[in-house]
């Protein structure tokens, strides 16, 4: 224990020492110093105080010596001789104080006065300054109000002037009108003249077409007894392609014989701006119609191996779907999206013909008989038959479906043969009511042709394939079909060769295909000119060349040269 | 401190002979600390927040870098506290810091401009 | 008990009688003003002891020049934030009494000391030591468990040197529950020229074996022991020199200074000695 508080007890003892040593040695020294530290401090402020106040004293003893002094320095002499002197003189003092006095009075008095007159000068000088400026501004005020009214003069003046002016113009303006207004009612009185001359010339001209017609008629009625006579006599199988007899009139009617596969593109060329949609030959093969989405139909020549552009026929309010010339190839008639058809004369490209009525898109029309009619599909669902001469509708079909195509056979005794979106082709009899007959095919209908002897119809479908239709038996007796081919558009056409031995058509990716009629075998398949699908396609009649059109501009007249 | 003694020891005994006078272990070649400087309150962070540090260095020193790194201004106030807790006085050394208040090899600071513990 | 306590009372009484004098350099008058004698209590700080210094001693310089204070002992920049017991027993232990320091109003010495603009700077970092202190002894429980005011009195009694009031508080700061001591003990050894030493120590062996001084000096400083054998070299705490075999957690408990903190003064004998 005690050695465990050894160590305790050495700290207790230095610390004790320490403390001792530092502490308590200096204590009451520090201590006492800080007390005489205090003191001295104390007594330092103390002393300064002391020698302010013995500043103030010793300035205190000056003053009170110096008037000591000053009252003193009066005790000089002595005795009454003196004291009577200085009464008399202190008399003499005080007067003179008196009269000083009164002389600071009058001073201060005159001073007062002084003081009051310039106070009133400084007013009045003031009063005038201020009356000054106030002149000064008023003059301005006047100069500056002048200054408005001579503007406001000058205004009116030039106000009063325009005025005139605007009179004068408003007079002869009046005149002006009085006057075309004078003009008006002539110019109305001499239309309603030429209206009434038209009617009457209109109802001559009617009266005229009249008879026309039925001279026609009778002509023809007469021919065809004539015709009926001779077939009845002869005995004559013909095997070339038919003519009809109605057509014998149009002119250097090219014949072919023999059709020739063409090998190569001929002559490419931009037909339209846009799709181009319907493509046809004349019967003669000399002129070449285009219907494009451009609303456009092209009348083209064909010379030195090209297609020369000779007209564009204008009138259409949307894109043409199909073109057709007559037979006498004086008018070529469109089928447009505008729900209307029209028809053109060649001759002069003068729009003579709208025809109008279906309520929607027309796909398809067609020349009928002998080019006094017109037969129409639409995608309404019916089919009409114009009369071009009254310029009427005569009958509406209803088909049952949109129609994409249709062909008219007088052979089979005026005919319209008509392709339908619900796969099925439709025959109706124009002389009668009642529709003949119908057969579906597989895909829907996108066209029809028909053979140049007329007994057979080429069909196209939506299922890639081309069908050739025995007319007197109603029955598919060969389908044209290939790799490749792809029926592009409900409206993509394919055609019979002149000669009717080979079938064409244009397919979705751009070629051109060729088949044989009777087999069905591919006979070509041209490629790599068009860049889009081809839409219509045309054989000219001649047999030896072939045009295509497709979705972008571009037709191609193809050939083996 | 352990360490770094034993590592000295050999050296520090053969100078004794010659020279009775102090002789402390020779901060020559010691080993950099990982200093982990974490901002507090509205203190702005800085981006690199571990630095290594000669544990000769000053935690004055320490607060100048912070200052000069967060662009605190010199008559603005930077607080320094070790353990989230206390203060350490600027004439430390950053090794002393460590030797007692590090952690996982490394020792963490936290900093702000306002008064954040005590 | 009774004596610990008057060991406590023993270590707080300690004063140091001081000497204070203007340098000579910054005198604006024409003679030279006397050296203010003070006691001055060790374990406070110079700054917060020496305001009537000051204020006699700025009486008699440029008042244009006056910047912050400072001390300087032989030359020795000397440290506010130290306690003074500390910095007396490091630079001149055995120098006679009173101790002769030096005031200056001008140049302060910005890359050796901390700058000192008023007491709460003092207050702080006080109050940051007693909490490293203890962030040491009971990672920081005791001292995070106390409310502002119990802060406020650890303080003002320092400040207003009074024993009682400052102890009721800091009594709870130095308690071990039961024959638990310390985490670590706080303190920290200085030499001069060099930086102080601050490391974990446990007061106990991993047996529980009180550990001494001698031990923590020994780990600290390898080389100590037989210079202290020696007597070149002396190791002071509180201005006395313990025997090395006292129980480190008592010295701790008895001798740190009010910042908790156990100053360890390490002397070698120099041959100017």
């Amino acid at each position: 224990m005690a050695d465990a508080v050894g160590w305790k007890r050495n700290l207790r003892k230095q610390l004790r020492q320490r403390n001792r040593v530092e502490c308590e040695y200096f204590k009451e020294l520090i201590n006492n110093h800080n007390k005489i530290f205090e003191g001295v401090d104390s007594m330092r402020t103390q002393n300064v105080a002391l020698q302010i106040q013995v500043e103030r004293l010793k300035q205190e003893n000056l003053d009170l010596n110096l008037k000591s002094e000053t009252s003193s320095s009066g005790n000089g002499g002595g005795g009454k001789a003196s004291n009577e002197k200085i009464q008399s003189l202190e008399q003499k003092l005080f007067k003179l104080q008196e009269e000083l006095t009164e002389m600071h009075r009058r001073k201060g008095e005159n001073a007062q006065q002084l003081i009051d007159v310039s106070h009133e000068l400084q007013e009045k000088e003031k009063l005038l300054t201020s009356k000054d400026t106030k002149l000064t501004e008023t003059l301005f005020q006047l100069d500056s109000l002048r200054n408005e009214m001579k503007h406001l003069e000058d205004s009116i003046i030039e106000k009063e002037t325009a005025y005139q002016l605007l009179r004068d113009e408003h007079q002869a303006l009046q005149l002006a009108c009085t006057s075309a207004e004078e003009k008006l009612r002539v110019a109305k009185e001499e239309n309603t003249e030429l209206i009434t001359r038209w009617m009457e010339l209109k109802g001559k001209q009617a009266e005229f077409l009249n008879f026309d017609n039925e001279e026609y008629h009778k002509k023809q009625r007469a021919k065809l007894k004539q015709d009926l006579k001779e077939a009845a006599e002869t005995h004559v199988d013909i095997k070339q392609p038919k003519i009809r007899p109605q057509r014998s009139g149009s002119q250097s009617m090219q014949i072919c014989y023999q059709a020739i596969i063409p090998t190569h593109a001929h002559y490419k060329f931009d037909a339209h701006d846009g799709e181009v949609n319907a493509v046809r030959f004349t019967l003669s093969g000399r002129i070449c119609a285009t219907g494009g989405a451009d609303r456009k139909i092209k009348l083209w020549e064909y010379g030195n191996g090209q297609l020369i552009l000779k007209g564009s026929l204008m009138g259409s309010n949307a894109g043409v779907m199909c073109v057709d010339f007559d037979s006498q190839e004086h008018h070529v008639l469109g089928a447009s999206n505008d729900f209307a058809s029209r028809v053109w004369s060649i001759a002069d490209h003068r729009l003579r013909h709208t025809l109008t009525g279906h309520s929607g898109k027309v796909l398809a029309a067609k020349f009928f008989g002998d080019a006094s009619k017109v037969v129409s599909g639409s995608h309404d669902r019916t089919l009409k038959v114009w009369d071009l001469r009254s310029k009427a509708c005569i009958r509406t079909i209803f088909a049952g479906s949109s129609c994409n195509d249709l062909v008219t056979s007088e052979a089979a005794g005026s005919t319209i043969i008509s392709g339908h979106f619900d796969k099925k082709v439709r025959f109706f009899d124009t002389r009668s009511d009642t529709c003949g007959n119908e057969i579906t095919l597989q895909g829907r209908v996108t066209s029809l042709d028909l053979s140049p002897d007329r007994t057979m119809l080429l069909s196209s479908t939506r299922e890639d394939s081309l069908k050739v239709i025995d007319l007197r038996m109603n029955q598919v007796i060969s389908t044209c079909c290939a790799d490749g081919f792809h029926v592009g558009n409900d409206y993509s056409r394919a055609v019979f060769s002149p000669d009717g031995q080979y079938t064409l058509a244009g397919s979705q990716d751009g070629s051109v295909f060729i088949w044989n009629t009777a087999t069905g075998k591919l006979e070509t398949r041209l490629m790599k000119e068009h860049h889009s699908s081809v839409v219509a396609v045309a054989w000219q009649p001649s047999g030896a060349m072939v045009i295509s059109c497709d979705r972008t501009k571009k037709a191609i007249l193809w050939s083996d040269i | 401190m352990a360490d770094g003694v034993d590592d000295q020891s050999t050296p520090v005994e053969k100078d004794e002979p010659q020279s009775p006078g102090p002789s402390s272990p020779v901060p020559s070649e010691k080993k950099k600390i990982d200093l982990l400087l974490k901002a507090a309150g509205d203190a702005p962070i800085m981006k690199k927040k571990k630095w290594a540090v000669d544990p000769s260095k000053k935690i004055g020193w320490v607060m100048e870098f912070i200052r000069k790194y967060i662009k605190c201004e010199p008559n603005q106030s930077l607080f320094l506290y070790v353990n989230q807790s206390f203060s350490p006085a600027p004439d430390q050394e950053i090794g002393n810091v460590f030797e007692c208040f590090g952690s996982d090899g490394k020792l963490i600071l936290h900093y702000c401009k306002s008064q954040a513990w005590g | 008990m009774a004596d610990d306590r008057e060991v406590l009372r023993e270590v707080w009484e300690g004063r140091l009688p001081v000497a204070f004098s203007l340098s000579s350099d910054e005198v604006s008058v024409m003679e030279q003003p006397e050296p203010y004698y003070l006691l001055v209590p060790r374990q406070s700080y110079l700054t917060l002891v020496t305001d009537k210094v000051q204020k006699h001693f700025k009486t008699y310089t440029d008042p244009d020049k006056v910047g912050e204070v400072w001390f300087e002992y032989e030359g020795q920049p000397l440290k506010w934030h130290i306690p003074i017991g500390v910095l007396f027993d490091l630079y001149s232990f055995s120098s006679t009494l009173p101790w002769k320091i030096t005031l200056h109003f001008q140049n302060f010495p910005d890359e050796e000391l901390l700058g000192c603009r008023s007491k709460e700077a003092i207050e702080s970092h006080f109050m940051a030591c007693v909490k490293e202190a203890d962030c040491l002894k009971h990672r920081s429980q005791v001292i995070n468990g106390m409310q502002k005011k119990d802060h406020k009195q650890l303080w003002m009694g320092l400040q207003n040197d009074k024993f009682d009031q400052f102890w009721a508080i800091n009594r709870r700061l130095m308690e071990h529950t039961g024959d638990e001591p310390f985490r670590n003990i706080p303190f920290r050894i200085y030499q001069v020229d060099k930086s102080y030493i601050q490391s974990l120590f446990r007061p106990v062996t991993d047996d529980g074996e009180p550990l001494t001084l001698g031990d923590l000096l020994k780990e600290n400083l390898p080389d100590i022991i037989p210079k202290i054998d020696a007597c070149v070299t002396q190791v002071i705490i509180q201005g006395v020199e313990p025997p090395l075999d006292t129980p480190i957690q008592w010295l701790s408990e008895h001798l740190s200074h009010p910042d908790n903190f156990l100053h360890i003064c390490v002397l070698h004998e120099t041959d100017d000695r």
